[in-house]
Order: C-alpha cells, then sequence, then structure tokens
C-alpha cells in the first residue's frame, strides 16, 4: 500500500545487530499505524509479566500512513512500550523531526530490543544503523545531549530524540525528549529507552513518502488555509496556544489546585492564566508541516527565574506546576518546565507528586527532614524547584518520589492513597472530574492511566450542552469520544490541527472530521477507507490494549478514580458540594463495558473479538 | 528573485516538502531545494539560492553544468559529475548533491510556479519577478 514502507527495523541492542521485518498488507489495514498498529507489535512482541525496564521489553517509534507527507498534523511518532509506571500499555507522542525521517529511511517503525552493555546512541541513515560509543553523553541533560549528537553528526536534518539524567537513573516519570523543546512525557517511557543503555536515536532518511493520489493532497492544502482562515477557534488556539484551557477550567471548577483540593485558584488571574502567559511569549513556532501552529516560545521576565527559556508552559504545565503547587509565580512555572525538560522528566507527574509531598507535609505526615531538609510548602517556589531536581536526580526523598505517587504513598501509608493522585500509576493531569462526570469515567478506563488524551469531555460538559454532574448518557458519550481520538491516534494525527476543517464545537462536528481523514487515507494509501472502517479502527485498538493490559493482570478494580474524586467534594465552583461516589463510577463503567463488548468485569468476549477480526 | 519575511516565519517547513512535491511528486523535504534552520530560540533562517550574479557555483563548476537562463541559474542534470565543487562554492548553502537523481540539485523556481511562495500558510515567501 502507498503511504507506507511496509517495513519495519528490529534493533537488538544486545547482539548489536539489526534486521527488517514486512508487515502484510492485511495487518496494516487492520491497525492502520500509530497507537492500533503499535498494540498489535508490542502485544505480539514481549511476553506477558516481563519487567518494563528489562531487557525483554521493547521500546517501538512508530509512524502512520500519513506520516511525512504535508497532510497537517502529521508531524507526530508515538512511542509504544509496557510502562514501567503503570506496567500496562503505554502510548506518548510527541512531534518530532524524526517522525519523517523514519519514513525517510524507509520504515513504518523502528523497534528496540534488548540490552546493550556499553552505552549507546543509535545512528540510523536508511538501510545503516550505527551504535555509536554515548559514554561522553551520560548524565548529560537532554539540550546538552542533542546539542552533543548535532555536532558530532554534522548534519541539522537529522531527527533526534534523547533522554536525560532522569531516564538514566530509572526515575519512573521520565520523558522521550526530541527536537529540544518537545516530549513524549508520559508513563516513564525515557527510563525505558535507558533500560537498554541507549542515550538517543538519530535518524536521517534520503528516501521519500508516496501518495497514491498526490494531486488530491496537493490542491486539498489550499482547501485547508481556507478552512483555517475561517475557523475563530483554530486562530485563537494558534494566538494563545493551550494556555486558554486555563480561562476555561478556572471557572468551571476543574482546575487541579493544592494537590486537587479544590478546583478553582482565583489567584491564577493576573499570573498565570492566559494573558500572563502572552506577555512573556517571544515567538510563535510550528510543528511540521502545521498550518495553525500553537507553539509559544517564552521567556521568564522577572523575580529569581527571569530568562529562563522554554517552549510552553502549556496548559498541563502551568495547572500541575502552577496552581496545583499554589504558584502565582509564572517564571517559576517556565523554570520549572525548563528544569523537567532539560533533567526529562514529566511536568504533569513532577507536578502531582509534589503537590502530594506538598500535602503530606501540611498534613504533618512527613516532616522537613524527611523532606531533605526543604521548607516545602503550597505556594512557595524555590522548595519546589529544589524537590523537582531531587526527584530527577532521586536525591535523599527523590529516590522514593522517584518511583511515583502510587508507589511512594503505598511505602509513606498512613492514608496518603486517599490524595494521591494517579490512575493505575500514571498521575492525573489538570482536569478534575469532580467538576464533570463524563471525566470522570474518561479516566478511570484509560489503559494508560490518568491521562485526558483519549477523550476530552470538558468539551461537551463545560464548553457544550451536557449536564456535567450527572452519570447520564455519559458512557456512550465516552465510547464515542475514545473513538473520535481512537483513528487519529493510528493515523497518527495531532490533537489540535484536526478541528482545522469545522468551525464552532469542532466536537460537534466530528462526523465530518471522519469523513475528511477516510478520504486522506484513501488518497494516501490507494485502498477505500471509509468512516465506518475508521470507528472500526477505534474500536479494534482500544480493545486490543485492553487485550493487553488484561494479560498483564489489570482488572476491572483498576478502572477507578482516587478516593478524593469519588467521595470528597470540592469546596468551590460549580461542583462545590457534589459527590461522584463509586456505585455512580461503577454504573458508568458496566454500561461502557457493555457499549465496547467486554464482559461486566471489562473483558473482551469472543464474539467481540471475532467481530473486529483480533486474535488473542 | 524569492524573499522572506522571516518574523512571520514558524519553522513549519512546509516550504520544504512542497519543494521536494514540485520536483518529485512525493514527500521527501531532505531533497528540498530550500531550507530551515534554527537560528536560535526565537528565530528561524533559511537558506535559499539568491540566484547571484556572477554565481561562485557556476564558476566552480568544471563541467559547465550550471547556466542561467533569464538570469535564473540552472543545473544541467547530464553534464553534472557529482564533484560538489558548487556546494562547496556556494555561500548560502543552498546546493546539495542529490544520490538518486546523480546530480546536484538547487532551486529552479519551480519554471516560474514557485511552490514555496504558493504555499507557505504564513506568507512569509515572496517572489519578485
Amino acid at each position: 500500500m502507498k503511504g507506507y514502507t511496509g517495513k519495519i527495523l528490529i534493533v537488538n541492542l544486545t547482539e548489536k545487530d539489526f534486521w527488517t521485518e514486512t508487515i502484510p498488507d492485511d495487518t496494516l489495514k487492520k491497525f492502520i499505524g500509530g497507537r492500533g498498529l503499535g498494540a498489535k507489535l508490542l502485544y505480539d512482541m514481549i511476553e506477558p509479566g516481563i519487567d518494563p525496564l528489562g531487557p525483554e521489553n521493547i521500546f517501538v517509534l512508530m509512524t502512520g500512513p500519513l506520516t511525512g507527507t504535508l497532510i497537517p498534523g502529521s508531524c507526530k511518532y508515538a512511542l509504544i512500550t509496557k510502562s514501567p509506571a503503570t506496567g500496562g500499555f503505554l502510548d506518548a507522542y510527541s512531534s518530532s523531526r524524526i517522525s519523517g525521517e523514519i519514513k525517510y529511511a524507509g520504515y513504518d517503525a523502528i523497534v528496540f530490543k534488548g540490552k546493550s552493555d556499553n552505552p549507546v546512541y543509535v545512528y540510523i541513515e536508511d538501510e545503516r544503523v550505527y551504535f555509536k560509543d554515548a559514554e561522553h553523553l551520560m548524565g548529560k541533560d537532554n539540550f546538552e545531549t542533542e546539542d552533543q549528537i548535532r555536532r558530532e553528526l554534522n548534519d541539522n536534518k537529522v531527527g533526534i530524540i534523547t533522554v536525560g539524567p532522569a531516564a538514566e537513573k530509572m526515575v519512573k516519570i521520565s520523558l522521550v525528549n526530541s527536537d529540544y523543546y518537545r516530549q513524549a512525557a508520559r508513563g516513564g517511557g525515557g527510563a525505558v529507552v535507558a533500560s537498554k543503555n541507549m542515550k538517543a536515536v538519530a535518524v536521517k532518511g534520503n528516501g521519500s513518502v508516496q501518495v497514491d493520489k498526490f494531486d488530491k493532497i496537493m490542491d486539498q492544502q489550499f482547501k485547508y488555509y481556507e478552512y483555517y482562515n475561517k475557523n475563530e477557534a483554530a486562530k485563537r488556539r494558534s494566538k494563545y496556544g493551550t494556555p486558554l484551557t486555563i480561562d476555561v477550567n478556572n471557572p468551571a471548577g476543574m482546575l487541579p489546585t493544592r494537590n486537587f483540593q479544590t478546583g478553582q485558584f482565583p489567584e491564577a488571574e493576573g499570573t498565570i492564566d492566559t494573558e500572563s502567559v502572552q506577555k512573556v511569549v517571544q515567538k510563535t513556532k510550528a510543528c511540521y508541516g502545521c498550518i495553525s501552529p500553537c507553539g509559544k516560545m517564552t521567556k521568564a521576565d522577572k523575580g529569581e527565574y527571569k530568562d529562563a527559556v522554554v517552549e510552553g508552559p502549556e496548559y498541563e504545565t502551568l495547572g500541575l506546576l502552577g496552581s496545583n503547587l499554589g504558584m502565582t509565580d509564572l517564571s517559576f512555572v517556565i523554570k520549572a518546565n525548563e528544569i523537567c525538560d532539560r533533567l526529562g522528566i514529566d511536568t504533569i507527574s513532577a507536578g502531582v507528586i509534589v503537590s502530594f509531598a506538598m500535602e503530606c507535609k501540611e498534613k504533618g505526615i512527613l516532616s522537613k527532614e524527611d523532606l531533605n531538609n526543604l521548607d516545602l510548602e503550597f505556594g512557595k517556589p524555590k522548595e519546589a524547584l529544589q524537590l523537582i531536581k531531587d526527584i530527577a536526580n532521586r536525591n535523599g526523598i527523590g529516590d522514593l518520589l522517584a518511583e511515583g505517587v502510587k508507589y511512594a504513598s503505598e511505602k509513606i501509608g498512613k492514608g496518603t492513597d486517599k490524595f494521591a493522585m494517579h490512575i493505575k500509576g500514571l498521575e492525573l493531569p489538570g482536569y478534575d472530574p469532580r467538576a464533570g462526570w463524563g471525566t470522570a469515567l474518561a479516566y478511570a478506563v484509560n489503559p494508560r492511566g490518568g491521562c485526558h488524551r483519549r477523550a476530552w469531555p470538558p468539551a461537551h460538559e463545560i464548553l457544550g450542552d451536557y449536564e456535567p454532574f450527572t452519570i447520564e448518557g455519559k458512557p456512550e458519550l465516552i465510547q464515542e469520544m475514545y473513538n473520535e481520538n481512537g483513528y487519529f491516534h493510528c493515523l497518527i494525527l495531532c490533537d489540535f490541527t484536526r478541528f482545522v476543517p469545522v468551525t464552532g464545537n469542532p466536537y460537534k462536528d466530528f462526523d465530518k472530521l471522519i469523513d475528511h481523514y477516510a478520504q486522506y487515507l484513501t488518497w494516501v494509501t490507494g485502498e477505500k477507507f471509509t468512516s465506518n472502517d475508521l470507528w472500526d479502527l477505534s474500536e479494534r485498538t482500544e480493545t486490543q490494549i485492553r487485550l493487553f493490559n488484561n494479560r498483564e493482570g489489570f482488572t476491572s478494580e483498576d478502572d477507578t478514580l482516587p478516593d478524593r474524586l469519588l467521595n470528597e467534594p470540592l469546596p468551590d465552583g460549580p461542583p462545590a458540594g457534589k459527590v461522584i461516589t463509586k456505585e455512580r463510577l461503577e454504573k458508568m463503567k458496566r454500561k461502557y463495558y457493555e457499549l465496547r463488548g467486554w464482559d461486566h468485569k471489562g473483558r473482551p468476549t469472543d464474539e467481540t473479538l471475532k467481530k473486529l477480526n483480533i486474535e488473542r | 528573485m524569492l524573499k522572506f519575511d522571516m518574523d512571520k516565519c514558524v519553522g513549519c517547513r512546509v516550504c520544504e516538502t512542497v519543494c521536494s512535491s514540485y520536483h518529485l511528486k512525493e514527500f521527501a523535504p531532505n531533497k528540498a531545494r530550500l531550507f530551515v534552520n534554527n537560528k536560535n530560540e526565537f528565530e528561524f533562517s533559511i537558506d535559499y539560492c539568491h540566484h547571484c550574479e556572477n554565481a561562485p557555483c557556476k564558476k566552480a563548476c568544471d563541467y559547465d553544468a550550471i547556466y542561467y537562463k533569464n538570469d535564473i541559474l540552472y543545473i544541467d542534470e547530464n553534464k553534472c559529475v557529482r564533484c560538489g565543487k558548487c556546494v562547496e562554492a556556494c555561500p548560502y548553502d543552498a546546493i546539495q548533491i542529490d544520490k538518486k537523481l546523480e546530480s546536484a540539485i538547487k532551486c529552479d523556481l519551480c519554471d516560474g510556479e514557485v511552490w514555496c511562495v504558493k504555499y507557505c500558510p504564513q506568507g512569509v515567501i515572496k517572489y519578485d519577478n
């Protein structure tokens, strides 16, 4: 099929050898790419129960059929592996030069297996693979590592992913970095790379991506420019970037504040809100091929952290390292963001872990002495920044916290699990589900854990016309939203750029979007794909991943929320005084499983597998 | 000649992609004839052919493979032997060797259609004929 290379490159770090394997067309048609094909490869290539940080785990750089073409938003790669944070399926995405380079080099995916006996970085140019000594790069941060490799390879057209010092120390919230400012951050993928004694991967491709209907794709590009010009929401996103969300979530009572103790942070106004970020933006940046660029280069303009530079902070970082730590200092958020990127830890998880430690201190469960002598308190930047560094470096209490908030709360005990804000071991992102109960279900059933990327119910519950404080209609809504995101993450397309063809609330016009992208897939591959095919793809992918997680021992019991979210009411804003309760969550889960064709314990039935053409 | 308003450039590299597309009818930005670079954290720069008068690339070519037509510099792929002297001579890093074509390649202004101008989503590039 056009759009694909039909080949995956297998790199065995143990033997330092490599080979290619072909992917049959029917597998490509069934799983397409990205999340779907990645789930299939992971299920087939690793044994259940293996150590995520052992040589038996694999680390896959996945592309999709649209990757490397002109199609807007096709700039992403997916990192697929068994997560050291959750022990389950991990897919994490980032925009990067490497995405296209993998395709131009002749591969749909690159699989890394085994473990090198010395530190290496792997350089791939077309059919050649080099295992380069990386001893001199060990301990270097992500920016320094990328700088050094660019100098060594002397080619600025290379796509590079790197891991930082945190990954080298097997920190469970360590990320994979690329193009300096872009991260596949969630779930500890960085540690998996480092566990193979690998510091970086560099790819350069001298080939091309060929498509079936080249002229159609070139013509469609101009239509996208027209759509964009008419799309006020897309233009607003380009102007402000994701920080816009803080101004939506704060009034809705959905903004994580002081470790989810409340969902409103009035102090955000004029300090860490959209306008405040806008004032320190130096430059708008686009990912590869993007026509609605939303990357914001910012520079801290005052205080102790003046002149810190980062691409961001994105909404999630403003929420978790801002309001969730009780911070009103934007310069701190920018600096903390930069430190996380350099050392290589996820800003979301770092924020939740630090806020957890702050609450432990507030409640007298952890003392100053326990906390590396830090006078840790909500709203105190210096101490928070030090703790972030201590986590990345596994220094003192940082060694425990580097295991993630789930493990830390289990070790600390004393009821701290009630406010350890994670699902399946992955810390929660910036939407408090008590302000919109669809999010409770979307979080609970998420195979990745505490993750907002598979469905974004605030679009309907906050910005749309769904009543937020009811479970009625939510299982259907969440299934629909998962499926809407599902095929995008297979193609792979950016979550934001995809909305360009619709105006108004994009989530209401998804039926139109799916036709657009089925059409693109048809033009690229030369095979007829319909919107029904894409819908089936989402269903199939979700069930394939469910099979993986079930095989790893996950059950319906794991599809749950921290006690705080189920039983504690929020004190402020629209959700004040309301509780979700376990009963309501269970009711939503049962219906959701049924809609997916899974049994009451969340296990895909044989009939469903047959219908979706999946083998156990 | 091509003119760039770099304040508007966001580094999307659509110009690179469509440049390769015009010439190859496929997507291969590494075979583009102009390149977007990160100048620093906040700025981009673009390497492109300036179609110089008394062009150093033309002077460097021992095979008479580079020629002017209406003030635009072209490479004759049949004459080019891939020696790389023009690549070295170009002060703007605007020439590269295409291994598949077995020739040096550079901007030919798309025979007047100039796709980088036509497709740039930010209106960065202008063609002043």
